[in-house]
């Protein structure tokens, strides 16, 4: 089966095998009568390689992981775009991605927020959005993709970044701005990459880049939709960064 | 001695100001988790590695550089070497 997708403003025809990689890749089809930017092919030896690292070992499923890999190489290597293992959400046409170890909570803090400001907010990605920079604008823009986590929390839309944050979870609300060197930390560890050197090389261009544009907070919460209000104040509406 | 290449040093204007950070890449990736920030001498000490040097030389490139005496600069070279060599970055 081969359809034509448009992921992060870039097409990109996919030939897959499994019912279950169309039903996931449904809402990015595109009809757009547009040569592909991408042309991605789902081989056996692709399939063979994914089952290696895949936590549920059927192949419906695999599919899916083994397209995001090789889509992840080609975005990285000649688009100048990154995926991140982060909640995403926008407000007031601004996004803002939300980072942290697995199990902390980013999900359950961006759930927060959409709960409590409602309208105000939409959903990016909730679990892997991408990031694309383009240098004729010198800006960066988040991306929904396919890849949206549990909760399946994403929308096919283009945002322009406005920060990131590395989410800990304590017993009190605080933000601080964060260092850039802890920010380079987390921006390698929650960014996808593979032993491949072109890709790392590309990655760090990227990360480089934002390290040079883009506001980075770190954020102490409790679980609790309270904890969404100093998210609002200090973050959404740039309380620190302003402040003097 | 030559610094290998899949460690990449990028120079980064961030917010904090400039940054000089060393990143390993490809299967070096394995054994730098994360990076190294290189600053002062040890900044040119690498970009002379990058270049392929001989230790002798890296000490009087140090000597010109830096004002420092010929017992430190032996000292700086050899701890500095010794330290991307356990790294894994440099080729001999």
């Amino acid at each position: 089966m081969k359809g034509l997708y448009k992921i992060a403003d870039l097409y990109v025809l996919i030939e897959y095998r499994y019912n279950y990689t169309k039903k996931f890749l449904e809402s990015y089809l595109s009809t757009d009568n547009a040569l592909p930017d991408i042309v991605l092919t789902v081989l056996d030896s692709d399939l063979e390689y994914e089952l290696n690292f895949a936590e549920i070992k059927i192949l419906d499923v695999v599919e899916s992981s083994c397209i995001l890999r090789k889509l992840a190489y080609e975005i990285t290597t000649k688009f100048s775009g990154v995926l991140f293992h982060a909640s995403s959400i926008a407000y007031n046409n601004k996004a803002f991605m939300f980072t942290a170890k697995s199990g902390t909570g980013k999900s359950t803090h961006t759930r927060n927020i959409k709960s409590v400001y409602g309208d105000k907010i939409t959903y990016i990605n909730d679990d892997k959005p991408i990031i694309r920079y383009f240098a004729s604008e010198d800006k960066f823009y988040v991306y929904g993709s396919p890849w949206n986590g549990k909760h399946m929390l994403s929308n096919n839309i283009k945002v322009p970044l406005e920060a990131v944050i590395k989410l800990n979870r304590g017993d009190i609300n605080k933000v601080e701005k964060e260092s850039s060197l802890n920010a380079l930390n987390f921006l390698l560890e929650q960014s996808y990459s593979t032993n491949d050197k072109e890709m790392a090389v590309k990655r760090l261009d990227v990360i480089t880049k934002m390290l040079e544009k883009v506001k980075f907070y770190n954020l102490t919460c409790t679980k609790d939709a309270s904890s969404s209000s100093i998210t609002y104040t200090k973050i959404l509406n740039g309380g620190i960064y302003e402040d003097k | 001695m030559k610094i290998n290449n899949d460690f990449i040093l990028r120079k980064i204007n961030s917010a904090d100001g400039e940054l000089n950070v060393v990143i390993a890449v490809g299967k070096m990736a394995d054994k730098l988790n994360g990076y190294l920030t290189l600053n002062g001498s040890a900044l040119f000490l690498w970009k002379e590695l990058e270049k392929g040097v001989k230790e002798e030389d890296l000490v009087n490139a140090l000597l010109k550089e830096f004002d420092v005496s010929l017992e430190v600069a032996k000292n700086d070279v050899q701890s500095f070497i010794s330290t991307i060599r356990n790294m894994g970055a440099l080729d001999e």
